[in-house]
């Protein structure tokens, strides 16, 4: 050491010991004290938090930078489709597919009692033909070979495929219950389509934007009606929103109706209902939701999509308020609301479109009146209708899903809107999946598949991944839903 | 300009703290505490309908004419403001023209569809009919009935065809006896290998459901597999790079 030295830490000797002793010997702190700020200036330091690694000087641009070796991922993954996990897939051998069901044997109660020499009543079973329409669900992906060659955290190409095997379950997930051909033709149908088409109201419950019972009321009452006679079906599953099933279910049905036994008190999980027709399991699928915002109002990448370039041109919308025997506005749901509105093209959504506020009182139909905006390339096949809550804002946030409809022909559309769908709230689908009883099944033209597309002039890698494709419910008796349920730990409420 | 609460319609206040300026195409004007004022609203059944609403109440007579006159000079000022905008389509009036149109629209379609099915009907009757053997039919009969009475009763021919078309009929009767017989024998038999059948089915089901699981968790391994390779390349180039900077122990013990 020189005169003056103010050494910056402990020296090290020519062997790598520290200065001073050998491994075990003492360093004096007084080795680490500065007195003299222009040396400390000098020392070398970790920098100020700098992110842009162009910019590293000093001890930053030496410090290895610290990086995480695993990718960390909050998407979707396999134990999340409930449904479709617990679907029964057999396979179909055409686009067109056909079944044939039998929905009576002949007869009635007490139809065969006869005299000795009376003529014998004719009678025979009901057969008839269904047809199902296969759909085709694709993804197309793509990695380029300079990505292949770079070192990466994750294989980017075996990323892919499990992203892409990902997108057909959550597509098939989601239109396993909300899918409406009349609303784009591609989709096929879903429970919630399937059920509003079949309409027998001894399957439908309609909760009008309340919660469920405590005693489990309306899945023990639908049981029923599904096992009663000329169903004689047998309800095995409940699936319904996460929020549901922690506010109507964990945290408020009576211990004495739920399975399992032991010591469950009110806020243990509800792994299923007890009934007369025997235990119904209770699943929660995160892809049931009551928040059905508007595009715009959802966080990314939603908001692009309504004006990225498969969006439609977005429609005007009006609304107008009359007395009607349908309306299930009572005057607990009187007092101002706004609609709004946005096109439904096969990959986008237009732009939102707001009404102006209208007044709605008590036994009120308010007449939607969508009027079409110019066609361009991406052709609105459906509309998304939103309500705002009761003497709410016209904020897209504001909004929640009432219904989706088909586009009419002409120049408008109009959506009746009698109350009969409470935005803000979602379904509970009662469902029979009895493998032996076939009542819904996924069928499959062809099972997820990848089909290697060819680079004409890139460097790069790119394959589709498909799946052909459908929800098979031959068995509509054995289907039920509860209605317009609003969970007790809503954020959100209607009215 | 002097003013009366109900000059040209009744007036409503709107309560309602979200309320807008334009409710079911009346327009409103906000007072300076807060509530929003009407302008003259013709139509009762908008007023019947607004002050049922929670929120709304009618105006009373007694209200100052001035707080009606600076309303209905704010409503004014709003008015020209959304003509200048352009809103088209957010007027009660031309909702209703909207509707009327589409309704008409609707029916015309609709009725031409009708029409355009009934005729389709009637031609596809047609075609079918002359495509029946019921022409051929008539004719033959025609031809009978003048062979008939130009000969005066049943050729001899004919009879003849009767006697053996009655022997073809007693053996038809008889094979179709027989198959009656076999065809209960192989429903029996096709019961027995429905049933097989569905159980051969539920055990597919089964298999088809564990399948897709394994391959779900295929998937998921390949992806962590991954990983892991990547990570154990992260680690041989440390180790290398570690190695590398290591002084060699024989050089140590040759000092």
């Amino acid at each position: 050491m020189y005169p003056g030295h103010i050494p910056f830490g402990p020296s090290v000797g020519s062997n790598g010991d520290l200065d001073g002793g050998a491994y075990g010997g003492d360093v004096s702190m007084s080795q680490f004290i500065f007195t003299d700020t222009n040396e400390f200036r000098k020392a070398v330091t970790a920098g100020n938090y700098e992110t842009d690694v162009k910019t590293f000087t000093g001890g930053r641009a030496l410090a290895l930078q610290s990086i995480e070796p695993t990718l960390l991922r909050t998407i979707q993954e396999d134990k999340h489709f409930v449904f479709f996990n617990k679907l029964t897939a057999t396979n179909a051998g055409s686009t067109v597919d056909e079944f044939t069901i039998k929905t009576a044997i002949g007869g009635y109660p007490g139809s065969t009692f006869n005299s000795e020499m009376g003529d014998i009543a004719d009678t025979q079973g009901t057969y008839s033909r269904q047809v199902g329409l296969v759909k085709f669900l694709m993804t197309k992906r793509e990695v380029s070979v300079v990505q292949q060659s770079q070192k990466t955290l994750v294989d980017t190409i075996a990323e892919e495929k499990v992203d892409a095997a990902r997108e057909l379950k959550t597509s098939v997930e989601w239109a396993s219950f909300f899918g409406d051909s009349t609303v784009n033709p591609l989709e096929f149908d879903g429970l919630f389509a399937i059920i509003n088409t079949t309409n027998d109201s001894d399957l439908i419950k309609d909760a009008r934007g309340k919660g469920l019972s405590y005693v489990a009321q309306e899945v023990i009452d639908l049981a029923a009606a599904v096992a009663g006679q000329g169903r004689y079906g047998t309800i095995t599953d409940v699936f319904c929103s996460l929020a549901v099933k922690a506010a109507e279910f964990d945290q408020k049905l009576d211990p004495a109706f739920r399975t399992g036994g032991g010591n469950q008190k009110v806020g243990t999980p509800v792994d299923g209902v007890k009934t007369s027709n025997g235990e119904v399991a209770i699943n929660q699928d995160v892809f049931i939701q009551e928040a059905e915002m508007p595009f715009a109002a959802r966080p990314a990448p939603f908001p692009a999509i309504t004006t990225g370039s498969a969006a439609p041109v977005a429609p005007t919308i009006a609304g107008v308020a009359g007395a009607n025997a349908a309306s299930k506005f009572t005057s607990e749901h009187a007092g101002n609301y706004y609609w709004a509105v946005e096109a439904i093209s096969k990959a986008g959504r237009s732009p939102l479109a707001l009404s102006a506020q209208v007044v709605t009182a008590s036994g009120d139909r308010v007449v939607v009146t969508v009027t079409h905006g110019a066609d361009n390339a991406n052709v609105a096949t459906g509309f998304a209708i939103y309500r705002s809550r009761k003497n709410g804002t016209n904020a897209p946030a504001d909004f929640r899903l009432v219904a989706r409809v088909a586009r009419a022909a002409g120049a408008t559309t109009v959506y009746n809107d009698d109350n009969q769908n409470v935005p803000g709230t979602s379904p509970v689908f009662l469902v029979n999946m009895s493998p032996g009883a076939q009542a819904v099944q996924l069928r499959r033209l062809l099972p997820m598949t990848m089909f290697p597309l060819y680079p004409t002039s890139k460097a790069s890698r790119p394959w589709a991944q498909l799946l052909f494709c459908y929800l098979r419910v031959a068995k509509t008796k054995h289907i039920a839903m509860v209605k317009n349920v609003l969970p007790g730990n809503a954020s959100w409420k209607p009215f | 300009m002097s003013n009366t609460a109900n000059v040209g319609g009744r007036r409503v206040f709107c309560l309602l703290p979200t309320a807008d300026t334009l409710i079911s195409g009346i327009r409103f004007a906000v007072l300076a505490d807060g509530r929003k004022l009407s302008e003259p609203i013709e139509d009762p059944e908008m007023v019947a309908r607004m002050t049922s609403v929670p929120g709304y109440e009618l105006v009373p007579e007694s209200i100052d004419p001035d707080i009606l006159d600076d309303a209905d000079e704010a409503i004014e000022r709003a008015k020209s403001a959304s003509l200048e905008a352009g809103r088209p389509g957010s007027g009660p009036q031309s909702i209703d023209a909207v509707r009327a149109l589409e309704e008409q629209r609707t029916s015309n379609v609709a009725m031409a569809d009708e029409l355009a099915a009934t005729r389709a009907k009637l031609e596809a009757a047609e075609r079918k009919l002359l495509a029946t053997e019921v022409p051929k039919l008539t004719l033959q009969v025609e031809t009978l009935t003048r062979q008939l009475t130009e000969a005066g009763g049943a050729p001899v021919a004919l009879e003849t065809e009767i006697t053996r078309l009655r022997s073809v009929n007693e053996a038809i009767g008889k094979e179709l006896a027989d198959t009656k017989t076999s065809l209960t024998t192989i429903t029996t038999e096709r019961d027995t290998l429905m049933g097989n059948l569905s159980s051969a089915r539920d055990i597919i089901a089964t298999r088809d459901r564990t399948i897709t699981e394994q391959e779900g968790k295929l998937t998921d391994l390949a992806a962590n597999l991954t990983a892991a390779n990547s990570m154990i390349d992260d680690l041989k180039s440390q180790l290398a790079t570690a190695t590398k900077a290591t002084p060699a122990k024989t050089s140590t013990a040759a000092k």
